[in-house]
């Protein structure tokens, strides 16, 4: 009993320290889950709506000379939505990695590890609000008018369930056109390329909401699920560890009563 | 009193989803009012008060940022990134 008993102590207890910590940020996880899925449904039915109304106004004929469905250059701005912290498994990384597949782009980081690795604007992808999707829409579509960049996507997390969520990312512009969009007699006022034009900073501004309150949703899931296999394997660990801290104990107590035992024969 | 289905939608979830009689708002082109039997119709929604008179005859009132208002046969729709309720 030296040495080793003290150092196996030392790391159960640092062990154990760690299992605490990992609980306590799974059942923090935990209660905003609800919280976060409502929010993903919220703004995924509203870019749904938005991608609803503005198909009719894409399909048409006048709308063919909107700066926003323009497909020359290959100048690219990606907007890269990671968490606001750590671990959360291979979350973070996962976007990271996707977003190196573009190197020359230009990227807007959303998420305090996006900001910490890309710079420029601090957005949380816990509390950002529609205003501020609104107000850096409107930057974006502004830019992609004047001709700053050709093409605008968004990395993101897409949530497929509680277990899994894949990196992904979605072009937002140029718009795309898309085929047989019901128009049936619809009157525009005042005309469909005007109101495709006035509705194109709210376009974007619901799409990029949807990803941001998506990935966040998929940021806390993959927490919740990191935690929960971090405090199994801590719990193995602490059990692994005990054992060994038993036998080293119970060898030294049968060493000293067989030292004893030795004395006493000699006396 | 004829009415109509009425969804006033924000990244916020649905605001409102029910039978109107009328909602008056600012278009693209100055103020407007909806009312049951509207012809198909779009138009961009400027800043400004947003007035509803629902099936029960009281009023609703709230403020858009800006937005989109589609009128089908079935449904108008008030898409709005910014809206609130007056309290």
């Amino acid at each position: 009993m030296g040495a080793d008993t003290k150092s196996l102590r030392l790391r159960i207890k640092s062990v154990d320290s760690t299992l605490h910590l990992t609980k306590a940020m799974g059942l923090v996880a935990s209660s905003k889950i609800r919280r976060a899925g409502d929010a993903m449904q919220k703004a995924r039915a509203y870019a749904s709506a938005v991608k609803a109304a503005v198909a009719p106004l894409a399909s048409g004929a006048d709308a063919a000379n909107s700066p926003y469905l323009r497909t020359d250059g290959d100048r690219t701005v990606l907007i890269v939505i990671a968490g606001d912290r750590g671990l959360c498994g291979g979350y973070n990384a996962n976007v990271f990695r996707l977003a190196r597949q573009f190197p020359d782009a230009r990227i807007l980081p959303i998420g305090k590890r996006a900001f910490e690795r890309f710079g420029g604007t601090l957005y949380s992808s816990e509390t950002m609000t529609p205003a501020a999707g609104l107000s850096l829409a409107q930057e974006l579509c502004d830019g992609f008018v004047k001709e700053e960049f050709d093409r605008l996507g968004i990395i993101g997390t897409r949530y497929v369930s509680m277990m899994t969520q894949e990196a992904d990312i979605s072009w937002v512009l140029p718009l795309q056109k898309p085929e047989n969009a019901p128009r049936s007699g619809m009157i525009f006022e005042p005309d469909a390329m005007t109101i495709l034009n006035a509705a194109l900073p709210e376009y974007v501004a619901g799409l990029l909401m949807a990803a941001v309150r998506e990935s966040f949703a998929s940021e806390v899931a993959a927490r919740r699920m990191a935690m929960d296999s971090a405090g199994k394997n801590a719990q193995a660990m602490i059990d692994e560890l005990q054992l060994a801290y038993n036998r080293a104990r119970q060898g030294a107590i049968t060493q000293e009563i067989t030292e004893i035992v030795a004395g006493s024969g000699q006396g | 009193m004829n009415t109509f289905l009425l969804s006033i939608t924000s990244p916020d979830g649905h605001l409102l989803h029910e039978k109107v009689y009328r909602l008056s708002l600012r278009g693209a082109e100055g103020d407007l009012a909806i009312m049951a039997g509207h012809i198909p119709f779009m138009t961009t929604v400027q800043k400004g008060e947003v007035r509803i008179i629902r099936a029960d005859e009281s009023v609703l009132t709230g403020t858009a940022e800006g937005g989109i208002l589609t009128v089908t046969e079935t449904e108008t729709v008030l898409l709005s990134s910014g809206f609130c309720w007056d309290t």
